[in-house]
């Protein structure tokens, strides 16, 4: 006994430089990868179209735009991480916005349309995760239909128009769909930071967030180690449709009516920020940090090239490319280490 | 010590020679200057305690990993920058641990690799498929079945499947990695016969190993590893076996036994009368507080499926199970957990760790709920505190708690899967084969492990077939034959040997015994 089964320690480094050792410690932190391409972004805006970029109300804008997919990324943490995906949340965005529009056309009580908005989001999940739980089957598939399902019957409950006809001069739509008086952010903003604590506890500091986590990484060692793989799938499932609900509620207050097309393609943007943020699609870790900064990453690739006055079709491509570009960036830091 | 360190150079020409070789992970050096060379048709062993750096070197020698510093030569021919493809050219195969076959093919698909012959018409043309994979099996002594699927092959079969695969792409250098720990005793054998003829074709193999008699049975050399630096080469007949356990460890490791206890405690776990069709009948066992029982027996005796039925893996049968006076009947592991059993898998890797992350979430991660404060989040101090706790009492040997697991060595990720299932308090501990891929250090520490937890009143079950350390841990051992228990064995009977033991685990009845002694 005594002597190191692993190993010897290798000996002293040589010393450090102070900027040396400065670009350790940022080396360690785990979104640096993020950090950085959201910073060179920013630079390569600011000195290609200063004078429409470097304003406050863009980026006012920007983050407006990104909080909705940011939201959304916080719940896609906890389901890539446990090692699944939900392709439905686009889906269940407007299948819930569009009831809540019902629900105020009809002349509910605002309260009401919000709890009809997020229990029929967060229904959605539940179905999810349990459909995938009972029937034994990958989320990857059971979201591919309730994609199509949701949003079928999102049509078939709008008839496929807009929903409209109730007044907009009431405080939900004042307030939650407006600017703080204070710093002038849209309030969707300050939402999306909120959970986006919320989630960071959860993931972080909890022992529900370290059994995704457990269960991403080795689902057999998972249940040898006697945690119940079902009822956390079934929770982080219906936590996914919760967080859709949350996102639902404050986009409605912005956009004012419920859209059948609000949505489309919405799930591979919030996948998108979510890997962006350095959450292995393989499972097994995640970063709700990152997430939202992926999130505001698609927001400004966006905003970017419509200032440049890319044609939009455009933008969807290269956010394609920036998405291949920022997971192998990723991988290569990672794998360095 | 009067065993002689071979000159490496009268060897004439070698196949392999590693120079200098030198490694370091972060925090760790892995490889201090390793010399390592394999001669045309030898069986080379490559011994070492958990970490002290042989598949590392091995990674080295296949291109897996870069080396820092040193040389390859491949018959006489330097190799710069060895990569997986150049190791590939040079012949040099890795037999890997876990399967590269595809399960769902046949046999004979898996060997084309891809490469299928077809009819005129464009069709995948089986006939020829299948003659010509049979023929090459054929060719290295191996007769099988080549239609059969990947999936219903035996773990030794496709090994020696592998190996025939390798040397048929004219590889001339096979590494076997642990090959033997997941295998039976009696599929060893087979394996063993397989490399041994293909020796005698001038194939050479590097076999890694923690058993020492599989070293001795087998191999013609054997070079030394410890902490990273060579410690020798040595012709295997020169050596004995304390001899080479003193080269691996450093100094003598002394064998543990359990002394006699007399306080066995109440009754724990009750099974009478259990049942489950083709598997086990009519098993009545009783474990007592602070007791170790042995179960082995031969693959399929029933033995291991008990231990997974317990732990509600598979499905228990019909009969009465009680725990504490109360029935037992499981449905799920986290329900067996909750009741107080818990159960160390077979395959680590599979089962045990949750590889990346690190060792306080693997130690903490069945009892998360008791280290919460009142808000309901982990308490970091509770955590740190307990996994403290069981890092110094098993002699876990890691930089730090957040050191990922998979980069420990085996025997300290064995330590830690161990720690998690102490850490629930279980009533009841099942063990199965728990020294499994572990040094003869390690062993002796697990074996201690397990003695040390009876103190506390934990009954312990163990299924192995490891019969020297059952006898050297258990207070009885219990032999399943086709599904029943034949025998029992206790501490201190004079017939508790292995040569007793291993009759009745073939089936001999206590009649015939005398035939043995
Ligand atoms: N990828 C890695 N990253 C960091 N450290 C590593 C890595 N691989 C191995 N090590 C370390 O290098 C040392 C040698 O490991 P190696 O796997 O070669 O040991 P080994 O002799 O094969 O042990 P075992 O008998 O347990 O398989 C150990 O200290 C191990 O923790
Ligand atoms: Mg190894």
């Amino acid at each position: 006994m005594g002597e190191s089964t692993i190993g010897i320690p290798a000996s002293d480094e040589p010393r450090r430089s102070g900027l040396r050792e400065l670009g350790r410690r940022l080396g360690q932190i785990d979104e640096i990868g993020v950090i950085g391409a959201l910073v060179v972004l920013i630079v390569l805006l600011a000195a290609l179209v200063p004078e429409t970029f470097l304003t406050a109300q863009n980026f006012i804008n920007v983050s407006r735009q990104a909080s909705y997919v940011g939201i959304m990324a916080v719940g896609m943490v906890f389901v890539i991480a446990m090692g699944d995906i939900d392709l439905s949340v686009g889906s269940i965005w407007m299948f819930s916005s569009v009831l809540m529009a019902i629900a105020l056309r009809d002349g509910y009580a605002i309260w009401i349309a919000v709890a009809v908005c997020i229990v029929a989001a967060t229904s959605c999940g539940l179905l999810n995760g349990a459909l995938s739980v009972a029937l034994g089957i990958p989320t990857i598939i059971v979201t591919l239909g309730t994609l199509s399902l949701y949003r079928g019957l999102g049509l078939v409950v709008t008839e496929a128009s807009p929903v409209s006809g109730y007044g907009h001069d009431t405080w939900f739509f004042a307030w939650i769909g407006g600017r703080d008086p204070v710093f002038g952010v849209w309030i969707s903003v300050w939402v999306m930071a909120v959970v986006a604590v919320f989630g960071w506890l959860l993931f972080n500091r909890t022992p529900f967030g370290r059994r995704v986590q457990a269960i991403g990484s080795n689902v057999q060692a998972a249940r040898f180690s006697g945690i119940r793989i079902d009822r956390t799938r079934l929770l982080v499932m219906t936590l996914m449709g919760f967080i859709v609900g949350i996102a639902a509620v404050v986009a409605l207050a912005f956009n004012r009516n419920g859209s059948p097309t609000v949505g489309v393609g919405t799930e591979l943007s919030v996948i998108a920020a979510t890997i962006i943020g350095g959450t292995a699609l393989t499972g097994g870790s995640g970063s709700v940090l990152g997430a939202v900064l992926g999130a505001l990453i698609i927001a400004l690739i966006q905003n970017g090239l419509a200032l440049l006055a890319v044609p939009p079709a455009w933008s969807v491509a290269v956010t394609g490319i920036v998405i291949i570009v920022a997971v192998t960036l990723d991988y290569l830091i990672k794998r360095r280490q | 010590m009067h065993v002689g360190r071979e000159n490496l150079n009268d060897a004439g020409d070698l196949v392999v020679e590693m120079r200098d070789i030198a490694k370091r992970f972060p925090g760790v050096v892995a490889l201090d200057h390793v010399n390592f060379t394999v001669r045309p048709g030898e069986i080379h062993a490559l011994v070492g305690k958990n970490g002290a750096g042989k598949s590392t070197l091995m990674h080295i020698l296949t291109g897996l990993y870069p080396a820092d510093g040193g040389d390859i030569l491949v018959r006489g021919e330097r190799i710069e920058a060895m990569t997986t493809s150049r190791a590939r050219h040079a012949g040099i195969a890795l037999v890997a641990q876990h399967a590269t076959f595809v399960p769902a093919l046949s046999i004979a698909e898996n060997l084309a690799t891809g490469a299928l012959p077809t009819t005129r018409s464009g069709f995948v043309d089986w006939k020829r498929l299948n003659a010509i994979a049979s023929e090459r099996m054929a060719a290295f002594g191996l007769d099988i079945d080549v239609r059969r699927k990947m999936e219903n092959v035996s773990v030794a079969e496709r090994q020696m499947i592998e190996i025939a695969r390798a040397l048929f792409a004219d590889a001339s250098v096979i590494i076997l990695d642990e090959p033997t720990a997941p295998l039976p005793k009696h599929e060893v054998r087979m394996l063993f016969e397989f490399v041994r003829r293909q020796r005698e074709r001038g194939a050479s193999f590097i076999y890694i190993s923690h058993y020492l008699e599989e070293v001795f049975a087998l191999s013609d050399r054997v070079t030394v590893l410890r902490n990273g630096r060579g410690v020798g080469v040595f012709a295997t007949d020169d050596l004995t076996q304390p001899e080479l356990v003193r080269l691996i460890s450093g100094s003598d490791v002394e064998r543990f036994r359990r002394p006699v206890r007399e306080t066995v405690g109440r009754p724990v776990l009750r099974i009478a009368g259990l049942t489950r069709p083709n598997v086990y009948h009519d098993v009545d066992l009783t474990l007592h507080e602070g007791e170790v029982v042995g179960l082995t027996g031969l693959e399929g005796s029933g033995n291991a499926a008990l231990a997974r039925g317990l732990f509600a893996l598979e499905p228990i049968g019909a009969g009465e199970v009680t725990l504490d006076g109360k029935r037992y009947a499981a449905s799920r592991p986290e329900a067996a957990l909750a009741r107080g059993v818990a159960y160390l898998p077979r395959d680590r890797h599979g089962y045990g760790i949750v590889g990346i992350a690190s060792v306080r979430d693997n130690i903490s991660l069945s009892v998360l709920d008791r280290l919460r404060t009142v808000l309901g989040f982990l308490s970091l101090r509770k955590v740190i505190g307990l996994v403290e706790g069981y890092i110094r009492a098993l002699g876990i040997k890691t930089p730090s708690q957040q050191q990922p697991v998979e980069f420990l060595s085996g025997g300290n990720q064995q330590k830690v899967v161990v720690a998690k299932l102490v850490a629930t308090e279980p009533r009841v501990l099942l063990l199965d084969e728990p020294t499994q891929g572990v040094d003869v250090q390690a062993k002796v520490e697990i074996l201690r492990i397990i003695d040390e937890l009876t103190t506390r009143g934990v009954a312990v079950a163990v299924v192995s077939d490891e019969l020297n350390e059952l006898i050297d841990v258990c207070d009885r051992i219990l032999v399943f034959y086709r599904g029943r228990i034949v025998r029992e064995f206790r501490k201190g009977d004079a017939d508790m040997t292995t040569a007793h033991i291993l009759h009745a685990i073939e089936g001999g009845t206590e009649a015939a015994d005398d035939a043995v002694a």
